[in-house]
């Protein structure tokens, strides 16, 4: 397994009325290629954060103050205005958190898709019509759904259009920030197991964010667990199951709700 | 269950069924069933627990319970009288008080304006008519049972505490009223996991401690045998399972119950990558949802306590 995503030495910093907040510092990590690599932590710890500025898509007040992030050899940080746009979902798409609320409520899904494709390719609307029916058929959404309008579908169907759309440009990586917490819990399990099907599929890696510790257990291939901004542990997913090394990684795992134990 | 046997139950649900009429601006108006024959009971300071995932009209019983609409059918009762019989003002108010909601959203269920001072003083002041010191004194214990630090919050504003923080004000809000019944709909499904053990621990606590009761209404059934005695599984406005929690989780029998908990994440187990066992859970899980859909048999009683109620002629296949 190659390194397809390299970060440095990594620190975001917010400007606030009181200074400097340093977010998230000192981050380290590599992805290979169609790995899963596990980002976990409680809600403010910075994961969100990371995620962002992956794709460079952190506004101000945040800012990247120091470090370096190499996506399939090429320097993020030092890209080109124009060069990002086309870089951003044609190499690394995203995922949001909350995804089924990312779609325009106002236009239908066919032009949905079509705003993308006809950005990033010079297909036809004809041409992106097939594609955007194909892609739906990869998430088991039937092609006849293209003219609805988002709220027409539900949660978890939304969320599969949301995947379907960062699958449409076969990109390298994808950036799944929280991709099914919304959603119950059968439904969490589907789409999760389609994302694992597409990835056998098309090979793309996968940077999961969640803060279900046991979730991303049956996911990732390897797991960090961040505190306050700083990974304190990132370790194969069997091993931080079985033994994990630092103290909040077990804090973690006692906090689960799970069936077996009170 | 053999204790409330022969007292009256807090609250008991008599084949209630909710249909409602939508009428769009367009289209045609329709009918849609939310829940159909929905009888449960609940004791005194127990907790039940109705599971099922989104759609399954499990939050349309709660709404049933603190009276948001009118049932068509079936009867509401609280303390063996039915809640819709209730005309004066005063009996109103006294249910009102009696059975209290935490809502899933802990960020829209505070008033953004207001002070936490304000939500739980209000609280005091309409429920329970206290005033001066009184209140000075109630304010402090409620925070001090929701292991909140009363110094800290009660000048702050929802927006500057962080969601389990906010979902412990809205279980003060609820202490301050001091209800017997408390309907919550998802409260810690909208919290981090690590955070949700300690806010079911709370409940808990409040269930044990206050005899309060807890209509406890989730889509994750992992988390219903922390907090409640018994278990009921909801799927299309039925309850097709229910029972002791630990008789549900130990040993379900329905199909529906079964996907319930498989679902749940257990990280002893890895997701198959391969297309087809990934398709297949799918494929199964929309065959069980549609057998589940049809108006369900009669129910049957697998251990003391524990009914499953099954279409058994199109159950071979499970």
């Amino acid at each position: 397994m190659t390194t397809l995503v390299n970060v440095k030495g990594l620190q975001v910093d917010f400007l606030t009325g009181k200074g400097l907040f340093t977010a998230v510092r000192q981050i380290d990590f590599d992805i290979g290629h169609s790995e899963v690599m596990g980002l976990a932590g409680e809600s403010g710890c910075g994961k969100s954060t990371i995620a962002f500025s992956l794709m460079r898509l952190h506004r101000p007040p945040a800012i990247i103050s120091k470090g370096t992030i190499i996506i399939d050899g090429q320097d993020v940080l030092a890209m080109p205005p124009e060069k990002l746009a086309k870089w951003r979902w044609s190499q690394v798409s995203m995922v949001f958190q909350s995804a089924m609320n990312s779609l325009n409520p106002v236009i239908t899904l066919f032009e949905q898709f079509r705003d993308m494709l006809a950005r990033h390719t010079s297909m036809s609307r004809a041409e992106i019509r097939a594609r955007a029916a194909e892609l739906l058929g990869l998430v088991g959404i039937p092609a006849a759904r293209l003219d609805d309008y988002p709220h027409q579908l539900s949660g978890g169907m939304r969320q599969r259009v949301v995947l379907a759309m960062a699958l449409a440009l076969n990109p390298k990586l994808i950036i799944m920030d929280e991709p099914t917490t919304a959603l119950d819990v059968v439904v969490q399990r589907e789409i999760l197991q389609e994302i694992m099907t597409l990835k056998a599929q098309f090979g793309f890696s996968i940077l999961f964010i969640t803060h279900d510790l046991a979730l991303m257990s049956q996911f990732a291939d390897r797991i960090a667990v961040m505190l306050k901004g700083q990974i304190v542990e990132v370790a194969p997913t069997a091993e931080i199951v079985a033994n994990p090394a630092h103290d909040y990684t077990r804090t973690l795992w006692d906090a689960m709700p799970r069936i077996g134990g009170v | 269950m053999g204790d409330t046997i022969n007292v009256t139950p807090l609250l008991e649900i008599e084949n209630v069924s909710k249909i409602f009429h939508l009428k769009p601006m367009f289209g045609a108006a329709k009918e849609v069933i939310a829940i159909r024959n929905v009888s449960l009971t609940l004791g005194k300071g127990r907790a039940l627990a109705v599971v099922g995932e989104s759609g399954s009209g499990k939050s349309t019983v709660g709404r049933a319970v603190t009276g948001l609409f009118k049932l068509s059918e079936g009867r509401v009762l609280f303390d063996g009288r039915d809640i819709a019989q209730f005309r004066r003002r005063a009996e109103k108010l006294a249910y009102a008080r009696s059975v209290q909601m935490v809502f899933q959203d802990p960020f829209a269920a505070l008033n953004p304006a207001h002070t936490i001072r304000h939500h739980i003083e209000r609280a005091l002041k309409l429920h329970r008519g206290l005033s001066g010191t009184a209140i000075e004194d109630a304010l402090l214990r409620v925070l001090a049972d929701v292991e909140i630090d009363a110094e800290i919050a009660l000048g702050k504003y929802p927006h500057e505490l962080s969601g389990g923080q906010r979902q412990r004000i809205n279980l003060a809000r609820v202490l301050a009223v001091g209800p017997q019944l408390v309907v919550a709909d998802e409260p810690t499904s909208m919290l981090d996991v690590s955070i949700r053990k300690s806010v079911l621990g709370l409940m808990d606590r409040m269930k044990k401690e206050r005899g309060i009761a807890f209509l406890y209404i989730t889509h994750d059934i992992a988390t219903a045998h922390y907090l409640a005695e018994d278990t009921a599984v909801m799927f299309a406005g039925q309850v097709v399972e229910w029972g002791p929690s630990r008789c549900v989780i130990g040993n379900p029998q329905h199909p529906y119950t079964k996907v319930l908990l498989s679902a749940v994440p257990d990280p002893a187990i890895r997701f198959a990558s391969d297309p087809a066992s990934g398709r297949a859970f799918s494929e199964g899980v929309e065959r069980i949802r549609a057998l589940a859909r049809k108006p369900a048999g009669l129910p049957v009683e697998i251990e003391p306590g524990h009914f499953v109620r099954h279409r058994f002629d199109e159950m071979d296949a499970a």
